[in-house]
């Protein structure tokens, strides 16, 4: 839902997985999920082996040669303009618009269709957001000519940390995130900030400051269908905790509904207390959960690196292998969101049909009743947990070969590559079990 | 639409109750101060949060009654107006949901909410406000005394008096010897508490209280505890691992198991047609309201399932697999009908009428089955503010649930336990 730009808002989503129904859950805990998880497992153990076994040459072509997109700037200026508009419009039907946050297009529109599907289709098709972004074209119109700092060099990426952290923060503890009209007050005043910084250090600021585009803008060098942009923030420290904290901020989401953590922070899944009374627990477990991530990716990085001799090149290598994270990111992002999105996006219909709830029909649509039945029935549920799980699997059999075709050309040697990425490569086949796990477990809902 | 007989009963009701002397100046008040704005209502739902799946269908059911009454002329000639609010399923949002109803949203009264601990964290705000809050909830919060004057649940009965009403049937055709199995929270613990009381009184006995912790997931090893001699077990397991429950009960049980009671609570909106519950063929459930049409199925059940738009088997008319919590929905149809009678007894014009709306409903009493009761007739008490009415048990037959038995409104009576029409309005 909404992590990016706009607003802010973007975990909302996750935090709000409205189409919640209890018999999806416990129909899943029917399913043969061991034996799902086993083989998913093995499929990215057999991902690393087939690392051993395959000639070197093979693992280049996942590593896009960084050619750099130059978009048609006139027509991306104008159609940025346009989502501006768009959002505008959004921004005032959350405000005076229905109060019923199934029924208004502002928090349907960013935390479902922008924030859930948007990161689905740059991975597939490359980087939509550039034509997107709300920015880029307002401060093209209005910063002409104008004088702008330097962002220090030293500030990396540490921005886009710190407003990726704030914007998981608010879907994830904040007591209403897809409210209308708090989710308006978010989504502006984010704007506002973002655009003021961009009047003061230009687009560097989009770039380097604004998480939610960060994210974005490195899922979409996943696409496949496209030519890859190129890298447009440098290598360094704060890259590597951006991909990393992106992938922590998305496992929480999930992790902090299952029974597991429930238990653990002694909370009655049954009787689950609302959200108020979790805010401070979820900010200290996301926190927690990003710095803990952190310091074990590091430590497994470093790790193989010893085991080849080559600490030297730890901090190349680091934030390489942490651009690799952002497929896992994606995986767990499409696994954790696709239930939310199946039922969300019915309502988005719905809401589109009628978006001031006054019983207007402007799709045409004269009666129309949101469905949760596939959460209702075995076949559905398999289904969709099976595209749940594909996609966790998937995402880290391709977070192995990138890895590894990463450390390949850094560290130019065959050997060393296989050595030092070990311990990355046994973070995965773990963190594959644990993603597995999460969506078997029981979770409140 | 004809005018149903619950606001006739409501009205000579109140005429009763309140002295024709102090009721007639503002009926006549409000013949002549006809208004067309409308009555705004206030509908705090479950959109989010653990309670979102029956949010839907209260949503649902609620914009199905007020196009019915709107329809038929509003209430007292003006149109319902819903506003609706989602409170997270979260008590302390609950509380700040009922704020902005009566601050921002400037609405009449307040209906809707579900969940037990939403219900009682809002309604402390609701009282000091002094506006009227319609809860649909079940919970025995109302009735015990620890809500307050503005709080009312007219629209479905509570869980002491749906357990209490059990026992007799449970008693006179399953047996005396009852094993219990619950959730280890308070949910489980009312379950626990109302029946063995009630089944004593029918001269059987618990002869096991097996509480199970409500994070697991795994049962095989509590169905060890049940007694040999248990005739009956009743089971009111909630939660994503009750399908699992069923099945490892089955898987222990086999062809030879006691009889088998339960709360559908544990398997509202779930399809019974599910694999993996066959085991429950042949067991009882309690329904707040039957899921499948009946053979005798009254007019007034017709026409509620037509208007929500919920077929013969309780599922969805647009998606026969989208199965709807018809044993709780029904609350909100019949709520948004007594706050339409009680606003029409008691002649409300605006926010100034509120404890005169408070009065009106106090006063109302029986309710007959109709259209605006198309679960069945209701007896309100003005004292504990808490509705009475019909239960049901059904047995679960190849996939659908058949009627057995239809309890009567004085199985499910009990002392009043407060008496709110003491305090001041």
């Amino acid at each position: 839902m909404s992590r990016r730009l706009f607003l802010g808002l973007a975990l909302a989503a996750t935090a709000t997985p409205a189409a919640a129904h209890v018999a999806e859950r416990a129909l899943v805990l029917l399913l043969p999920t061991d034996i799902y998880i086993v083989a998913g497992v093995a499929a990215v153990v057999a991902t690393v082996l087939l690392t051993v076994l395959a000639p070197a040459g093979l693992f280049q072509r996942f590593l896009s040669p960084g050619l750099e997109s130059e978009a048609p700037r006139r027509a991306a200026l104008a159609t940025s303009c346009a989502s501006f508009v768009v959002l505008s419009a959004l921004v005032v039907l959350g405000l005076f618009g229905p109060r019923d946050p199934l029924a208004n297009l502002l928090p349907l529109g960013l935390l479902t269709l922008w924030w859930i599907c948007l990161p689905v289709a740059q991975a597939l098709f490359g980087d939509l957001w550039a034509w997107l972004d709300p920015w880029r074209g307002p401060l093209a119109l209005l910063g002409r000519g104008r004088r702008r700092w330097a962002m220090p060099a030293w500030l990396g990426v540490w921005p886009a940390v710190a407003s990726y952290v704030l914007a998981g923060l608010y879907a994830l503890a904040d007591p209403a995130p897809d409210d209308p009209a708090r989710l308006a007050a978010v989504v502006a005043g984010y704007w506002l900030f973002t655009f003021a910084m961009g009047l003061l250090f230009g687009a560097d600021w989009l770039r380097r400051g604004e998480g939610l585009t960060l994210f974005l803008t490195l899922v979409a060098r996943l696409a496949p269908f496209r030519r890859t942009p190129a890298l447009s923030v440098p290598l360094s420290g704060s890259l590597a905790v951006f991909c990393v904290t992106a992938l922590a901020v998305g496992s929480f989401d999930g992790l902090n509904e299952s029974f597991w953590w429930l238990g653990l922070i002694d909370v009655n899944p049954l009787a689950f207390p609302g959200r108020t009374a979790l805010i401070g627990t979820n900010v200290g477990g996301l926190l927690a959960a990003a710095l803990a991530l952190n310091l074990v990716f590091a430590a497994c990085v470093y790790a193989g690196l010893r085991l080849t001799g080559r600490t030297d090149a730890f901090a190349g290598l680091w934030p390489r292998l942490a651009l690799s994270l952002i497929a896992i990111a994606l995986g767990y992002h499409l696994a954790h969101l696709l239930t939310a999105a199946l039922v969300n996006l019915q309502y988005l219909v719905a809401a589109a049909n009628d978006p001031l709830a006054q019983g207007a029909a402007w799709l045409g649509i004269t009666e129309f009743h949101v469905t949760t039945s596939f959460f209702n029935q075995r076949h559905t549920v398999q289904a969709i947990w099976l595209v749940q799980a594909a996609a966790i699997v998937g995402a880290h059999m391709l977070a192995v070969l990138l890895a590894h075709a990463v450390a390949l050309r850094a560290l130019g040697n065959r050997r060393a590559a296989l050595l030092s990425q070990a311990p990355v490569a046994a973070f995965m086949v773990l963190y594959t079990l644990f993603g597995l796990w999460l969506l078997s477990t029981p979770v409140a809902l | 639409m004809t005018k149903s007989a619950t606001s006739k009963v409501g009205r000579r009701a109140v005429l009763a109750g309140l002295g024709a002397a102090a009721a007639m100046p503002g009926l006549t008040r409000y013949v002549q101060a006809q208004s067309s704005e409308p009555i705004r209502i206030g509908f705090q739902v479950h959109r989010t949060g653990i309670g979102a799946a029956y949010g839907r269908w209260y949503d649902r059911t609620s914009k199905a009654a007020v196009k019915v009454i709107n329809a038929a002329g509003g209430i007292n000639g003006r149109p319902i107006e819903l506003v609706t609010e989602d409170d997270g399923t979260d008590p302390k949002r609950g509380a700040e949901v009922v704020e902005k109803f009566a601050t921002a949203h400037r609405a009449d009264v307040v209906f809707g909410t579900l969940f037990s601990h939403v219900v009682i964290g809002s309604a402390p705000r609701a009282g000091e406000l002094k506006l009227p809050y319609f809860v649909v909830s079940e919970g025995h919060h109302v009735a015990s005394g620890m809500l307050n004057r503005y709080t009312l649940q007219p629209g479905i009965t509570d869980v002491k008096s749906q357990v209490q009403a059990m026992a007799p049937f449970v008693a006179d055709n399953l047996g005396k010897k009852v094993a219990m199995i619950f959730p280890d929270f308070a949910f489980g613990h009312d379950h626990r508490d109302f029946f063995s009381a009630a089944i004593a009184k029918q001269g059987g006995e618990v002869v096991a209280k097996i509480a199970i912790p409500p994070t697991e997931s795994s049962f095989t090893k509590y169905f060890a505890r049940i007694p040999r001699d248990t005739e009956v077990l009743y089971h009111v397991m909630v939660g994503p691992a009750v399908l699992t429950f069923v099945k490892e009960m089955g898987e222990f049980f086999g062809a030879s198991r006691p009889e088998i009671f339960g709360f559908l609570d544990s398997l509202e909106a779930v399809d019974l047609a599910t694999p993996g519950l066959e085991f429950l063929d042949g067991t009882y459930f309690w329904e707040g309201n039957p899921r499948y049409a009946q053979a005798d199925q009254s007019a007034h059940d017709k026409f509620f399932r037509e208007a929500v738009g919920v077929d013969a088997n309780g599922a969805s008319v647009s998606d026969a697999k989208d199965v709807s919590t018809y044993s709780h929905m029904f609350g909100c149809w019949e709520t948004l009908h007594v706050i339409k009678a009680g606003m029409e007894a008691a002649g409300y014009q605006g926010p100034a009428d509120r404890a005169k709306l408070i009065e009106a409903i106090e006063a109302m009493g029986p309710m007959a089955e109709s259209r605006a009761h198309p679960q069945g007739a209701k007896r309100f008490n003005g004292k504990t503010h808490q509705t009475f009415g019909h239960q049901f048990i059904s047995q679960v037959e190849g996939g659908r649930l058949v009627l057995r038995h239809r309890t009567s409104i004085e199985d499910t009576l009990y002392p009043d336990e407060v008496d709110y029409t003491t305090r001041p309005l």
